[in-house]
């Protein structure tokens, strides 16, 4: 907008006379319309440039002032802070107190004050120093097992420190652009540190759940023809997949004619576990082998019933006993007492 | 391209070794029947062995063979089905519940003796 040519109205209305002196009557009257119009449209467009020109000017006096106000008045925002932190009853402070020392150490403030620059590159040196000391000393409070809430906290505090300085009540006008900026700035901490801690679960949930799946499957090559498989612990859907392609191919190495699958150990058939143990037997029908469901309890024969799951197409019997006798028989075999 | 059928006594024995489309399923599908009809076999072998995908359409029309060939007086065992495309049949719904299955030839062999004589 600031590249381009604006006609002063006073010209164009000098402009409308000469033409309406030497122009017929009949051109004039049609273009009179078109003439008002644009002397409209230069005066609206004079306006906004203006407008945007002051908004301009005063956004960047006001980054300037809170940079410098925060950088003037470090000693006492800090003080401030800490006595506003001893106010806030946590269970956990002494190792919060610790964190925020280690903040303020690194700068916490300097790095805020940066973020109100308006040079782009300072502002992103802020946010990379800011990460840094988050990365450094956000860990020790997530093995104190404090809550992400409570590290959080803090920071709320030092934002409405800022917001109730004298120099804000003095200047009204910066409170909006003011809480806008440090709402961009907080909101990037504290996601920061929320993305810490939920690295460091999931970082946690992968290396549990891969220390599962160790124990998940084994199989048992019981005799000749007949595998058995345990399963003990809840099933979900990966761990379903795992056990279904050892069992297929346990199946296939061991040339079982019978696999017997045990859920004693099982604590919670649902729809889901059901259906998984379906599929598992049906696609061990279609590799050429039988299987037979060992272990059920009466309140699993109870829920499957009242959840309406189909298990007609698979043999299953109560007691690992029962199904190794089914098995054997299958396999042209029996067991025999010898006197 | 036709898949082979093979006679053994009173059975015949398929083994598919190649990956089968649509084209080919129904050429072997007409194959096999005319074939059961030709020779009045009571048993057929199907071996999949070194199949490696089977799709929805291929698995009806395998389904269908069997249904068909139980027409004709004639039972179907497959054999050698890799874990592999048991997953996948299962996954897309296809559970094969009425047909009869073996891990390799030699018990699809031993299956059919005994659904026939047994």
């Amino acid at each position: 907008m600031a590249g381009e040519e604006i006609l002063p109205p006073i010209y164009v209305v000098f402009l409308m006379f000469i033409t309406r002196i030497f122009l017929p009557e009949n051109y004039v009257k049609i273009k009179w319309e078109g003439l008002y119009y644009s002397i409209y449209r230069c005066a609206a467009k004079q306006t906004i440039y203006q407008k945007a020109q002051f908004e301009d000017r005063s956004a960047t006096m006001f980054k300037k002032t809170s940079q410098q106000f925060i950088q003037e008045n470090t000693d006492e925002i800090e003080k401030l802070w800490r006595e506003r932190r001893s106010a806030v009853p946590s269970s956990h402070s002494q190792t919060i107190e610790t964190f925020i020392n280690h903040m303020t150490q690194d700068g916490f403030l300097l790095h805020l004050s940066n973020f109100f620059s308006d040079k782009e590159k300072e502002r992103e040196k802020a946010i990379n120093n800011i990460e840094q000391s988050c990365y450094r000393y956000v860990p020790p409070c997530m093995e104190a097992d404090i809550p992400v809430s409570e590290v959080i906290q803090p920071f709320y505090l030092i934002r409405d420190i800022l917001l109730e300085t004298e120099e804000v009540k003095q200047h009204p006008a910066f409170i909006l652009p003011l809480i806008k900026e440090m709402d961009r700035f907080f909101l990037h901490l504290i996601t920061f540190i929320h993305d810490i801690y939920s690295i460091s679960w999931k970082n946690k949930l992968l290396a549990q759940r891969s220390a599962i799946m160790e124990l998940s499957a084994p199989l048992i090559p019981l005799l000749e023809n007949i595998t058995v498989m345990p399963i003990v612990g809840a099933i979900d859907t990966d761990r379903a997949e795992l056990i279904t392609q050892n069992l297929l191919y346990g199946a296939i190495k061991n040339e079982s004619k019978v696999v017997l699958i045990d859920i004693t150990g099982v604590a919670e058939v649902n729809t889901m576990v059901a259906r998984h143990i379906v599929k598992a037997a049906e696609a061990i029908h279609l590799i050429g082998a039988e299987c037979i469901v060992v272990g059920i309890r009466p309140e699993i024969a109870q829920t499957m019933i009242s959840l309406g799951i189909d298990m007609d197409m698979l043999t299953t019997l109560s007691s690992m006993s029962q199904g190794l006798r089914v098995a054997l028989a299958r396999t042209g075999k029996e067991i025999k007492e010898i006197n | 391209m036709r898949i082979p059928i093979l006679k053994l006594g009173n059975y015949l024995l398929v083994s598919i070794q190649i990956e089968l489309d649509d084209k080919t399923a129904v050429q072997f599908q007409q194959d096999l029947l005319n074939m059961i009809h030709k020779t009045g076999s009571t048993g057929v072998v199907i071996d999949l062995t070194s199949v490696q995908m089977i799709d929805s359409y291929i698995a009806r029309v395998l389904g269908d063979v069997v249904k068909m060939s139980e027409l004709l007086g004639c039972q179907v065992v497959f054999t050698g089905i890799q874990p592999a495309v048991s997953i996948t049949l299962i996954d897309l719904g296809i559970s094969f519940r009425n047909i009869k299955t073996a891990m390799n030839l030699e018990q699809g062999l031993e299956k059919l003796k005994q659904l026939l004589e047994g």
